[in-house]
Parts: C-alpha cells; structure tokens; sequence
C-alpha cells in the first residue's frame, strides 16, 4: 500500500519533468552568456582552460570550464542535443532527489506532491535556472548537488562511500560555482541537527577541503570577490548601473551589502523583491498591480506562513534539541536561506537563491504534511476549516499559477533566444568579439542554423497572455 | 483517495497534465491554444518570433511584401500589413532594424504609424512624423481590403 503511493508520486515526478524538458527543448543555445562561453573554450586544451582559471579576477569556477570544454568536444558538433539534453537531465534528477527528500508514502504525501513540485518549479528562484544556461547552468548544478547532499545527510547510516560521494559533491560544487560552498553548510547543519548519514570524518574533512580552498583563494591566487563595478544590481525601485553603484557607495559599501543579505532572505519567502527590485510595493503604492506580482506575493507568502507554524509546533523539540527528519529538513531550509542570502552579498539574483528557494519548497511540503495530521488528531477541527481551506487555496492556486507562468516564459524565451541569434553580429560587435581562424565563424554559423532552421521556434501563445503572466522576472 | 485529498492535489495537478496535453498535441501536429507557425513575415514579427520572419526572409520572401496576419493576433480582425509595418504594431526595434537592414523601405507613414501607436523602441529608429492626421495611418492599415 505505501509503495504504491510512493511510485505513483515518482510517476507524477516524472511526468512534471517530461513536460519541463519538452520546453526546454524549445528553447536553442542563446547568444549572451553562452556563445561567448563556447567561444572561449574553442582555443585551449582542457588543461590550459582549468589553469586559466586560476589566474580569474573575482570568480574561481575551473570546473564550470572544464564541464563546458568537455560536453563541447564530445558534441562533435550536435551542440543543441548535447547541451539541451543535460539540461533536461539536471532538472530531472532534481525533481527525483527532491522527492526523495520529501518521502512520499501515504494518501495524503501523494495529495501533496503536485503542490510539493509546483513550489519547486514555480518559484521565481528557480525559473532562470531553467531560462538560461551558460550554455549549463552551473546554479542548476549547485541546487543538484545541495539537494543530493541532503539526501545522504538524512540517511540513517553513515557509509564510507556516501561520505566521499558528499565530499566529491562538496568540491565539486564549490569549485564550479562559489554558491557550492552551501553543500558544506547543508552538511555541517545536519550533523549539528542529530542527522548521522554523513560522518563527522567527512564533515571534518569537508572543512579542511573549504579552509584549503579559502587560503588558495585569498592568500595565493588573490581571486577576491566581485567589486560594485563587476555589475547592475537592483536596489529600491530600479536597477543600478555599475556607475551608479560606484557614485551610491563605493568606500561605504557595506549598506548596500546589508540590502542585499535582506532582500535575499525576503525574496524567498514573499517573492519580494525580486531581483533586489520591490516591484510589488511599486505596483502596490502606484495602483498598477499586476496579477502576476499579487498572486506571487501572495503564495510565497502563504508558504512561509505554513513553515512559521511549523515552527512554532515544534518549539519544544527546538528547546530539547530532540530532531526527526522532518524538522531536520526544516532547520536545513533556515540554515540554507541565511547561508545563501551571505554569500549572495556583493549583488542580488533571484538565481543566486535557487538552493534556498528549492529548500522552502521541501520546508513546505513537511509543514503541509504536518498540517493536515494534526488537523486529524486536533480537537479544533473544524475550528481549523476555515484557515485551512484559506490557506491551502492560496497555496494550491497560487503555486498552480506560478508554474503555468513559469511554462508560459518559457515559451516565450524560445522566441527571444531565438531573435538574438538573428543579429548575432551586430552582438559580436558590441561585445568587441572577433571571430578568429575557421573554428569560430563555424561555431556561430551552427548555433544560428540551429536557432534558425534546424528547430524552429516553438508555437507562441497569443500576445494577450503576457497580461497574465509576467515576463520580466 | 478521499475527495478532500483531490482537492488539495487538483488546482497544480490540473496544470501539469493541461500542459501534458499541450505538450503531446504539439508533437502530434496541432497547437491548441496558440496560433500554429507564423503564416508570413509580418505575422511572424507580429508574434513576436524573430527568428522565423528572418528564416523566412533569408528563403526568399520579400521584404517589403504585404502579408496577412490573422485574426487575433493583432485584433479580432485580420490585418494586411507589410513587415514594417508590422514591426511598427508591435513597437519591435530589433526586427525594425533587421528589416532595414534586408532593404525594407521606410517610408514617412511609419512615422505616422508610430505615433498613432504610441511604441516607445520603433520611434527612436524613425524620422519625426510629418504633419499627418492623428489615427489615420493606423485606419489606413486596419482598412486595407
């Protein structure tokens, strides 16, 4: 009886990444971001490429490269099928290792699960994961790596062949994009949690890994960290231009970074602001609310509402420091939201926030679960009815919606990805790009026959949807 | 499953398998709930989709071409216009330029097309407007036979 619900929400897992990777392979390899990338790993050998890396100013991602330089050569050509389909399989191992965590087995898992993934694909947080790639989406791949390193935290054992699968998801991480060193916060969270699936030999191990690497980064290559000129940032109501960044607070930049850490924290869990910018409370004090804004607020909003509850019914085991996995999952997805809001300091993305975002999405999916069994035991039930029925409307519509609107962009970024390839060299111009020897026209004229010809863009929904569903996240 | 648990499941499951639909009657060959590929250069830029008004144009089609877009693109009637013209409707600078830049030939009721638009992205490609009535190059587009 508790396998069949347990394979029936797999199967529903599934069908979500089905749909999810038949848009995304609507969308081809876009021009900003990516073909500059692809360009910049023609010329070197694997070898040359990673120590390059070395040597970068504010960023050290060698494995970001070497990922990129190897699915390249292995291509042979078929860029589009290459980079689509690891796409495709990032997001559905996410789905699977999320599911995992979120451990369906009963009726009510199983009535829960659709809400369970529409919080994961529908938030904001995880959009421009799917929406871009570079051409992979290392962010994606951070997200993956903090979700399976959960899953072995929260084993019941510890093994000496998970620890080294955690400590290679830990480096690996860290050395593809910086928001990796979130793996090492999951599992040093989970051990102080009670959780023993991972060692206190690997979690000792994984410090030394991130201590070595912050002496490497600081002492030695000097890497530093992104500066206020590095790039636009939202801050109030707009976007700041580096140059306005730079006249705001360049000496004092330390409020800027305060906004930043907060505005982090906030967009997760009332999707506002988004991208650093308040664009509901624009809306909100101007009378130009957008459906979209409204129901995004108001979702997210209802999410953390049902984790704060969750919160507060377990204060005493809080005080006992007597955790189950359930409320482990909980602290995690605290943890992770302030960890990822620090290291988010310099500027603010909503996908910087992926991992804490997907991390709200399990948070909710245990308080839901909770809801609902002590709504069963409650002597208050139909007290508790109504805010139920509130609640849970919100929460269902409002992330049902999101994910439509989530489809919906996507359909609509084919389209632009699309239109960039049509001019891409007025693009090269302005980014100053030469095309040298026979390799790169090669490779633009392939990604534009692919964006062009070879997959054409995907059929459009009529322009008045955009009324609906916002497309500038 | 008791009714009160698919409720609760209903209003993302509804979605998910709405676009599963969606999806599988793609690949089967129709397209509810859009408008199917663009027809003609102008009703590709109408829609939005760049890339297949260049593909169309770089296969051949003229770039000064009337082309019909259809009903409910645009308006809830079909509209004759040429591929500028278009681009002018839906205020697309890039495939403004695009198109230009393919030898399409501006004329001086863009001007007055843009303005009666009111775009913002088109309007900075283009001269200021002559002396024109308000509306009248819009009416013109609209009422071509």
């Amino acid at each position: 009886m508790t396998r069949r619900w347990t394979w029936l929400v797999y199967a529903y897992g599934l069908l979500v990444a089905a749909v999810l990777g038949y848009f995304l392979f609507g969308l081809v390899i876009q021009v900003s971001d990516s073909f500059g990338n692809l360009l910049a790993v023609q010329p070197p050998t694997l070898g040359e490429l990673v120590r390059d890396q070395f040597s970068q100013r504010a960023y050290l991602r060698p494995l970001l490269w070497a990922q990129l330089k190897i699915v390249y050569e292995l291509s042979g050509g078929n860029y589009f099928l290459w980079f689509r389909s690891i796409h495709v399989a990032q997001v559905l191992l996410l789905i699977v290792l999320y599911l995992r965590l979120v451990r369906p087995r009963t009726a009510l898992d199983a009535a829960l699960a659709p809400l369970s993934l529409a919080l994961l694909i529908g938030a904001h947080t995880f959009v421009p994961m799917v929406r871009e790639a570079f051409p992979i989406n290392g962010f994606l791949t951070t997200a993956v790596c903090c979700v399976a390193a959960a899953a072995l935290t929260l084993r019941e054992q510890s093994r000496w062949y998970w620890d080294l699968l955690a400590i290679g998801l830990f480096v690996g991480s860290l050395l593809t994009v910086e928001s990796g060193v979130l793996v090492w916060v999951i599992c040093v969270a989970a051990c102080a949690l009670g959780a023993r699936g991972v060692s206190r030999r690997a979690v000792l191990a994984m410090t030394a890994c991130l201590l070595a690497y912050l002496v490497a980064r600081t002492l030695v290559l000097d890497v530093g960290t992104p500066t206020l000129a590095e790039r636009a940032s939202g801050f109030g109501f707009r976007i700041l231009e580096p140059s306005d960044l730079m006249a705001r607070f360049e000496g004092r930049a330390w409020p800027f970074y305060v906004y930043n850490v907060l505005s982090s924290i906030s967009t997760v869990l009332f999707s506002e602001p988004k991208g650093g910018v308040w664009r509901f409370v624009f809306e909100l004090t101007t009378g130009t609310i957008h459906p979209w804004s409204a129901v995004s607020v108001a979702s997210s909003s209802a999410a953390t509402t049902l984790v704060a509850w969750f919160v507060w019914r377990r204060r005493d085991r809080i005080r006992t420091r007597v955790f189950d996995d359930n409320d482990r999952l909980v602290g995690l997805f605290l943890v992770v939201l302030v960890a990822n809001a620090v290291i988010s300091f310099s500027y603010t993305k909503n996908i910087i926030m992926s991992p804490a975002g997907v991390f709200l999405g399990l948070a909710v999916s245990v308080a839901a679960r909770e809801w609902f069994r002590d709504a069963a035991v409650s002597r208050a039930r139909a007290r508790a009815a109504v805010p139920t029925v509130v609640l849970f409307v919100v929460l269902t519509c409002g992330w049902a919606y999101r994910v439509a609107g989530n489809h919906y962009n996507l359909r609509w970024t084919a389209a632009e990805q699309r239109a960039a390839w049509v001019s891409v060299d007025t693009w090269l111009d302005r980014q100053r790009l030469t095309l040298r020897g026979e390799d790169g026209p090669a490779l633009r004229d392939a990604l534009r026959r692919d964006a062009l010809w070879n997959h054409p863009t995907p059929y459009q929904p009529p322009t008045a949807w955009a009324a609906w569903f916002d497309i500038d996240w | 499953m008791s009714v009160r648990y698919l409720l609760l499941a209903a209003p993302p499951l509804v979605v998910t398998i709405g676009l599963a639909v969606l999806a599988g009657a793609e690949l089967s060959g129709s397209h509810p709930l859009t408008m199917g590929a663009p027809r003609s250069v102008p009703e590709a830029i109408a829609l939005r989709d760049e890339a297949t008004a260049a593909r169309l144009l770089e296969d051949g089609a003229a770039a000064d071409e009337i082309g019909l877009i259809r009903a409910g693109i645009l308006t809830g009637q079909p509209v004759l216009a040429t591929p500028l013209e278009a681009a002018v409707l839906v205020d697309a600078a890039m495939a403004f330029t695009y198109l230009t830049s393919r030898g399409a030939g501006v004329t001086p009721e863009l001007s007055c097309l843009a303005r009666d638009i009111g775009g913002r992205a088109v309007p900075r490609l283009l001269a200021n407007a002559p002396a024109c009535p308000p509306g009248h190059a819009l009416q013109t587009v609209l009422d071509r036979p």
